[in-house]
Order: structure tokens, then C-alpha cells, then sequence
């Protein structure tokens, strides 16, 4: 009988007792049930199994200037449609060495570790993951970097193996680049080299015969001082090469366009004196026709020698290269040079075009034509206050920190990328200062 | 499980609109938890990319090199958010940079990133690519320049919110049919409660059907039941009294019906026997005239009950005086009065006005009237008659200085077979005809009496009188 009470008694308490708690977590916030989305299952796997390899304190980094920016990769390494391989990066501090990689081999639907290898330096530059061998396996090229950018990098390119990755080559650069630049359906890798004191040396290599084999080098001007940007592909209808943005001399900026000419020996097509340039100008297929164009500053007229290169107010053109040793002209933009906007000229400003000289970089430009010296658009930069009393009038088109930039024209021009904009957006932002 | 009957729909009833208001408040309930956790969770995000893209656009959107891979992952240390995967798209949805270390190969063209990409930040929930898992994700727009160059995207998984909604539908289902358990124990002994007393009820008038009518059931029962209680209780009360009278009615009206035939027999015998002289023979015949007379009475009395009982009996109708009717009636009374020495006086007070009636059957109500006074008056008393007359009605009191009713039979005497003294001969139907004759001329008749004092019999008639129902009646028959 006394069991019994007992036991009425502690299960009414455990109801109780039930109730309490679950009432507890009615009450939880709906934010602390959040969580971070699952990932399919075969990447769970690696994940956990890339986890449990990772030695403590490891944490996986990403390489800083590749396309893909993503941490762990994975691939189909033999191109049978199956991702079966998978490669990842991870940062020790405290240890001797900081970079390491690591490659996973997929058995079935688990995961198994192949190698753990040594990296170099202190940074992930760049990770690829690319066929430079020819034959249709892709191999791993990738980019260690220290701390400060401007020193030459190493490049190491490493291939799969059965069981783990084998060292193909190792090399000092700045930039480097891989394309089929002969177009022969094999890719080359092209390095860039600064060398304190002397010219710059662009280096051909091409995979022969199981190494990588220096086909071809070109010394480059003496005063580069670096390059800064590289990048390959069709520089003109039909044929391939690269171009190279670099820093020069005290404190100019050139462009070189180089080309594998029909020895397979690297020849730049433009001379030095062609791109010389005030400030540094990022060349890139910029109207998307998938030819590289080449950005040169142009200073408007009627600005040069009076003003200081800072106050100039430079327009910007787009050159691709004609095919022999000139250069047309395929685009002209005014570029804000703190890119805070920027816009393309119609065809018909082109060669009268100027800015009037009243105009300041950070108040008020007057695009004029220089003949009849008639206004053809004005930017203003205004403040919210001012906006809000012009907006009719003007177009929106940037805004930055407490500024909105308008603009009226007399012809439709194409504002910074040509997409729509949210004027309002900004201002209400700027408003709400 | 239940039988049919009022207790399975009294608990069914219950059930029903217990189950439906449960059903109704559950379902507000449940929408209103998931759009409260939802809500949380998508303002959460909102405002979560709302600071973080307001703060980019001051401070950060000039860094902004548009093909710089190193420059997106740093971004994404700005927009981080603890539990949810934040992701940097381009214009058309692919993913540029995720917090997630793996690369997305497709492209994202959810709703939330077309919202974006027409510069709002929206909402979307859906389910997950490759995992199935039910996901919300919230995306603005990423400017540069004024463009919307990039959309930020933040994911979340809302398995565990979901499992919380999930986990708080089945403790609120299971309250719900706890409740609906209490309910239909509650509606159960509600239901008995009524289905008691009403098998009880309909026990006891069963066995009052099969004719105990001395079962009594229960009154202690609460309103409806009750009264029904009460009224069957009543009801065999009567039934048990009209026996009672119908027997007494048959004792008499057997006795009444045998003394004149004893007369009549005795007679009849002594005259067969042929010793009488002439005089003898006649006041033999007498006897037999005058009983057959009485035992006609009799009969007729009975027939016209029955023909009222039956609504058959035929009225002549025509304008009558009521003051002709009235002085016939005293006059044939005359004889019976005078011999009790009871005085008839007659008072008349307003105009006359000729009655629609049927003169027999009017003179019929005063004879048994003023018989009855004189039957119950003693000697040497006065009876008088007062007539009444305005517009629209006469009223006829006739005040006697008999042995009067007691309160207990008055409410009764006009009832049929009534008789207050059952041993005093007649057959208790006269008062009963009386009355239904005045209520055929559409007229009233009370009675009021004082034990020992007398009693005053009140008869009014309406001048107006229209009896058009009984001519239907005549002409049918």
C-alpha cells in the first residue's frame, strides 16, 4: 500500500517535473535553433574524415588569389564523371612548417587519406587544379606566398599518384600564367620573375618527356619594377598572348603584350614606349568580346603640363592590339580615381571630348567639347541635403561615405556597368546618417 | 461502444464541439508558433544583412576589385553569422565565395536572390539542394558603384526549428486529446445525469401502463424532469379518480336506473295478478307512467352527454327571450319548491334583449340549475334568480341558502360523474351538462359557494351569439 502512494506520488512529480523542463524550452529562442545547413552526406563524410586527419590546432585556409576560393576541393581527377579526389590546405602556426596539404582518395562512399605534404612559405597564393602534363589527369599547381606581396612567390606543381602526390616542379614568381597560348591543344605555363636590380624574365615551360622543360625566356624592360597583373588569353580575333600590368622606374606604369610567335619563341608586340602610363591601369577583357584590352590613361586636353598628375582628371581607353604593332581603340571611360563610379563615352565624344579645367576630381567635372567648348555632361558630388533637392534633375550615380554623385547628360550614356541602380537605397542610408 | 440513445449523442455532442473548438484553436495555435519561429529566425537574418550590407556599402564597397577572390573571403568575415552559411553570389546566382569550405557548383536562382537582384532584401524557404533539408535563406543586394554587382546570401537550417514546431504539435495534440478524454468522461456522467432520471421516469410510467397506478416517481429531480415527473404523478392521480367516478357513476346510475324499475316490476306484477279494482289499476299505472317517465329522463340525460361528448347533439337556434325561458322554468319547478315551502323570487335588472338560442335546451340549463338549488336548500329558504343584462351580455345568478360546496369538491362538481355525496341518487352528469350546454351558446358558468352559506351558480350569455359552427354541424347531419 505504502509502495504503492510512493509510487503514485514520484510519478506524479515526474510529470510535473516534465512539464517544467519542456515548458523551459517553450520558451527558447527561435535564434538558438538556428544552424548551419547539412551538407550532402559524401561531403559530410570528408568533411568529418579531412576533421579527424587534421592535427590540433590545424585550421584549413584558402588560397587568396585563385577563382575558386573554397577550402577543401574536389575533383574528378581522371575525368570518368566521379569526383574521387579531394585536396585541402591547412595552416599550423606554432610548427616549423605552416603549410600543409593533404589528399583524400574516395573508396566507395568513405574517404581515405593519401598523403599529408609539407607546403612552403607562410601564405596559400593560389591553388589550381589544372592539366599541365597532357594527360587528361589534372594536376595540382599551386602558390606559396610570404607576407609582403610584392616578393616572388613559389610555384610548385605536383602530380597525382597512386598513392599521393609527387613534386614536378618547383619555381620562384610573381605572376604566373597556364593557357595554350600556341593553341595546340596543350597547355604551357608562362613565369614572371622580378629580379632585384635586373630586368624582369618571362619563362616559357612546356611538360616533355616527364619534367617540365624551360622552352623559352624573354627579358623583360630593366625598369619594370614589378608586375602587378597578368593575364592570358585572345588578344585579338584569333591570336593568344599576355599581357602585364607592371610598375616601373620611379613612378610610372607600363603595359607589355606578348605573344608566342611561330618559332614558339616568346616575342612582345608592343613597344615599351607605347604604354607608358601615369598611374597604374588594370588591363581585362572589359566590354566582355572576349579580347583582352589594353588600359592606357589619357590625359584630357587642355590639362597637361598646367596641372599636377593628381589633379588631372584622366579619361581612360581600351586598346586592343591591331594585330601587327599598333593599338586601336575599343573603349573610353572616365574612371573615378577612386573608383567610386565610372562612365563610357558614346562613340561621337571620341576626339572631342575634354574636360573643362574648372572641374575638381572630388566636386564637380564638366565633360566639354573642346571645339565649341559646348557642355556635353556634368557629375556633381553632392550631399544628402543637396541631393534630395537635385534628385529630379540628375541622375544617380554613386554614392559613397556622405556623398551622392549625380550626373546630367545630354546623351545616354552607359553609367558604370549599364545595371540598374537603387538610388534610393543609398540615400536613404546617407539620409539615416 | 455506446448504444444508441441520448447518451451517446449527449457525449457526441460534446465531443463534436469540443473536438472542433480544439481543432480551430490548434490550428491557430500551430500557425501562429511556426510564423512566430519563422518570423524570428527570417528577421534575425534580415537584420543580420541589413547592419552588415548598410555597414559595406559606407565603409567597404570602394575595396571592392571585382575578380578578387582574396577580397570576398575577407568580405565574408564581415557578413558572418553564427549557425548559418553565408555566401557571396554574382549577378546570375553563381556562388562566389561560401563560409562553407566547400565549393557551390550550381548556380542559386531562388526567389530571395531575384528579390535581391531588384535591390530588396527577401526571404525564402525551401529545401536544400543535395541534402533535401529544409532551409531559410535571406539575400540583399551587394553594391558597387550603385550596381548591384553582388548578392549576399545567408542559409540557414531550420531542422531544428522545425523539430521544436514539431515537438510543440505533438505535446499540444496530446494536451488536446487529454482534453477531449476529460471531456468525454465529463459528458459521460453529464449524460448520465439525465439519462438517469429518465430511465427511472420511464421505468416507473411503464409499470403505470401496465396499471399500478399507485407507483409514484421520484419529484426530487432538477426542472424539466421534474415538472414531467410531477405531471406523470398527476396524471396517474387522475387516471386512478376518473376510475374511482366512473365506478361510482355506475353504482348509481344502476341504482337510479333500479328503483324505478322495482316500482315499475312490483306494479307491473300486482296488476298481472288482476285482484285490483279500477282505481287501484290506475294509480298503478301511474307509478309505472311516472317511473318510465324518470327512467326516460334518465336515458336522455345520458344520451345527451353523449351527444355532447360527441358533439352531435342539435341545437334549433332562433331568437328567444331568456325572461319566457326563465318564468317557464320557475314555473315548472313551482310544485317541487312549494313543497319544501321554498320561495322562488325573480329580480330583472336592464333591458332585455332577444338571445340567439335554442329555447329547449336554454330552459334545460335553468331546470337543472334551480332543481339542484331546491335539491340542496332547506326547508322554508328563498332562491333567487337575478338576471342582469348590459350590450353585450345577460348574467344569470342563481343565489341559494343551501348546504353549499366545500372547496375541496367545487373546483370538481362540474366535472362528469361528479357527485359530492354519491349515496344522494342522480347520476353526476346534470352540472356537467349544464355546462356544456352554456358553453355551446358561447356563454360561461361559474359557481361560487361557502360551506353552510349557500352557493351562487353564475351563467352569462353573450348577446351576440353566432353559433355558426353548429349549423355547419346540423346541416352535415
Amino acid at each position: 500500500m505504502r509502495t504503492k502512494r510512493l509510487i503514485h506520488s514520484a510519478s506524479l512529480l515526474l510529470i510535473l517535473l516534465s512539464v517544467m523542463l519542456s515548458g523551459c524550452q517553450w520558451i527558447q529562442d527561435p535564434k538558438s535553433l538556428m544552424s548551419v545547413p547539412r551538407l550532402p552526406t559524401e561531403k559530410a563524410n570528408l568533411k568529418s574524415m579531412i576533421a579527424s586527419q587534421l592535427p590540433e590546432g590545424a585550421i584549413l585556409i584558402r588560397p587568396t588569389s585563385s577563382d575558386d576560393a573554397s577550402a577543401i576541393r574536389v575533383t574528378d581527377l581522371n575525368n570518368d564523371g566521379l569526383a574521387d579526389t579531394a585536396v585541402v590546405f591547412y595552416e599550423t602556426p606554432e610548427k616549423e612548417v605552416r603549410i600543409h596539404g593533404m589528399v583524400f582518395h574516395r573508396d566507395g562512399d568513405s574517404w581515405r587519406m593519401v598523403v599529408d605534404f609539407d607546403g612552403e612559405g607562410i601564405k596559400l597564393d593560389s591553388v589550381e587544379l589544372i592539366d599541365i602534363t597532357n594527360d587528361s589527369r589534372l594536376d595540382l599547381v599551386v602558390g606559396y606566398g610570404s607576407n609582403d606581396t610584392d616578393l616572388n612567390k613559389g610555384l610548385v606543381i605536383y602530380t597525382f599518384t597512386q598513392d599521393g602526390i609527387n613534386k614536378l616542379f618547383e619555381q620562384p614568381y610573381s605572376q604566373f600564367v597556364i593557357d595554350d597560348l600556341d593553341q595546340n591543344g596543350k597547355n604551357q605555363l608562362f613565369i614572371v620573375n622580378n629580379r632585384r636590380g635586373q630586368s624582369p624574365v618571362l619563362t616559357a615551360f612546356d611538360y616533355q618527356n616527364g619534367k617540365m622543360v624551360k622552352l623559352n625566356e624573354l627579358a623583360m624592360d630593366k625598369e619594370v619594377n614589378m608586375y602587378i597583373n597578368m593575364v592570358s588569353g585572345f588578344i585579338s580575333k584569333d591570336h593568344k598572348g599576355i599581357v602585364m600590368d607592371a610598375s616601373a622606374g620611379a613612378n610610372y606604369w607600363l603595359t607589355n603584350v606578348v605573344v608566342l610567335n611561330k618559332d614558339k619563341v616568346l616575342e612582345q608586340v608592343l613597344s615599351d614606349d607605347m604604354t607608358l602610363k601615369p598611374y597604374f591601369t588594370t588591363s581585362a577583357d572589359i566590354n566582355g568580346d572576349g579580347i583582352i584590352e589594353i588600359a592606357m590613361p589619357e590625359t584630357p586636353s587642355g590639362w597637361d603640363r598646367l596641372y599636377e598628375s593628381y589633379e588631372i582628371p584622366y579619361f581612360t581607353n581600351y586598346f586592343q592590339w591591331d594585330g601587327s604593332n599598333g593599338l586601336k581603340l575599343v573603349d573610353k571611360q572616365y574612371r573615378d580615381y577612386l573608383d567610386r563610379f565610372y562612365l563610357t563615352f558614346p562613340k561621337s565624344w571620341y576626339g572631342r571630348v575634354t574636360v573643362d579645367t574648372k572641374s575638381k576630381k572630388d566636386e564637380i567635372l564638366i565633360f566639354v567639347d573642346q571645339n565649341t567648348n559646348e557642355k556635353l555632361a556634368e557629375i556633381r558630388f553632392f550631399t544628402p541635403v543637396m541631393w534630395d533637392l537635385n534628385k529630379e534633375k540628375w541622375t544617380y550615380l554613386s554614392s559613397f561615405g556622405d556623398k551622392i554623385i549625380g550626373i546630367i547628360s545630354k546623351e545616354p550614356l552607359k553609367l558604370n556597368k549599364g545595371l540598374p541602380k537603387i538610388p534610393e537605397l543609398n540615400n536613404n542610408e546617407s539620409n539615416s546618417k | 461502444m455506446i448504444k444508441p440513445g441520448i447518451r451517446r449523442s449527449v457525449v457526441l455532442h460534446y465531443f463534436i464541439v469540443v473536438f472542433l473548438t480544439m481543432l480551430i484553436l490548434e490550428a491557430i495555435f500551430l500557425i501562429s508558433v511556426r510564423t512566430y519561429y519563422y518570423e524570428s529566425v527570417s528577421n534575425h537574418l534580415t537584420y543580420h544583412s541589413a547592419v552588415t550590407t548598410s555597414y559595406y556599402q559606407r565603409y567597404l564597397s570602394l575595396g571592392s576589385n571585382e575578380d578578387d577572390q582574396g577580397w570576398l573571403t575577407e568580405l565574408l568575415k564581415l557578413f558572418k553569422l553564427d549557425n548559418a552559411e553565408v555566401q557571396i553570389l554574382n549577378r546570375s546566382g553563381k556562388v562566389l565565395v561560401t563560409s562553407n569550405e566547400f565549393k557551390v557548383d550550381t548556380p542559386v536562382t531562388t526567389s530571395d536572390v531575384i528579390s535581391a537582384l531588384n535591390g530588396n532584401i527577401n526571404q525564402w524557404t525551401g529545401k536544400q539542394p543535395g541534402t533535401g533539408e529544409a532551409v531559410m535563406a535571406v539575400s540583399a543586394p551587394l553594391l558597387v558603384r550603385g550596381d548591384i554587382v553582388y548578392v549576399l546570401r545567408l542559409v540557414t537550417s531550420l531542422e531544428l526549428v522545425n523539430d521544436r514546431i514539431n515537438g510543440i504539435v505533438l505535446l499540444s495534440i496530446i494536451v488536446s486529446i487529454a482534453v477531449l478524454i476529460v471531456v468525454l468522461v465529463i459528458s459521460l456522467g453529464l449524460a448520465n445525469s439525465i439519462v438517469k432520471p429518465v430511465n427511472e421516469i420511464t421505468a416507473a410510467s411503464a409499470q403505470m401502463a401496465r396499471g399500478q397506478f399507485d407507483i409514484r416517481i421520484k419529484e426530487g429531480y432538477k426542472y424539466e424532469l421534474g415538472e414531467l415527473a410531477k405531471t406523470l404523478n398527476f396524471m396517474a392521480h387522475e387516471i386512478v379518480r376518473s376510475n374511482q367516478l366512473k365506478n361510482d357513476f355506475i353504482s348509481s346510475i344502476s341504482h337510479e336506473l333500479r328503483t324505478p324499475l322495482t316500482g315499475i316490476k312490483g306494479w307491473s306484477e300486482t296488476l298481472l295478478s288482476g285482484q285490483y279494482d279500477e282505481a287501484e289499476t290506475k294509480l298503478g299505472m301511474n307509478v309505472i307512467s311516472k317511473e318510465t317517465d324518470r327512467l326516460i329522463g334518465l336515458v336522455e340525460d345520458l344520451l345527451d352527454f353523449s351527444k355532447l361528448q360527441q358533439n352531435k347533439l342539435q341545437f334549433h337556434w332562433h331568437p328567444v327571450s331568456l325572461a319566457n325561458v326563465i318564468e317557464d322554468t320557475m314555473l315548472q319547478v313551482k310544485k317541487k319548491a312549494e313543497q319544501k315551502q321554498i320561495s322562488l323570487e325573480e329580480r330583472v335588472r336592464g333591458t332585455e334583449i332577444p338571445l340567439n338560442a335554442d329555447t329547449n335546451r336554454l330552459k334545460q340549463v335553468f331546470l337543472n340549475l334551480i332543481d339542484n338549488a331546491i335539491k340542496f336548500s332547506p326547508k322554508e329558504s328563498v332562491i333567487t334568480v337575478h338576471t342582469t343584462w348590459d350590450e353585450e351580455k345577460a348574467v344569470v345568478r342563481i343565489v341559494d341558502q343551501g348546504i353549499g360546496i366545500s372547496h375541496e369538491h367545487l373546483a370538481k362538481v362540474m366535472d362528469k360523474f361528479y357527485q359530492v355525496n354519491p349515496s344522494h341518487g342522480g347520476t353526476g352528469l346534470g352540472l356537467a351538462i349544464t355546462f356544456e350546454l352554456v358553453k355551446a351558446h358561447g356563454g360561461e358558468m361559474t359557481i361560487e359557494s361557502e360551506l353552510d352559506v349557500g352557493t351562487t351558480v353564475i351563467v352569462t350569455l353573450p348577446v351576440r351569439m353566432m353559433p355558426e359552427l353548429q349549423i355547419v354541424d346540423e346541416e352535415k347531419s
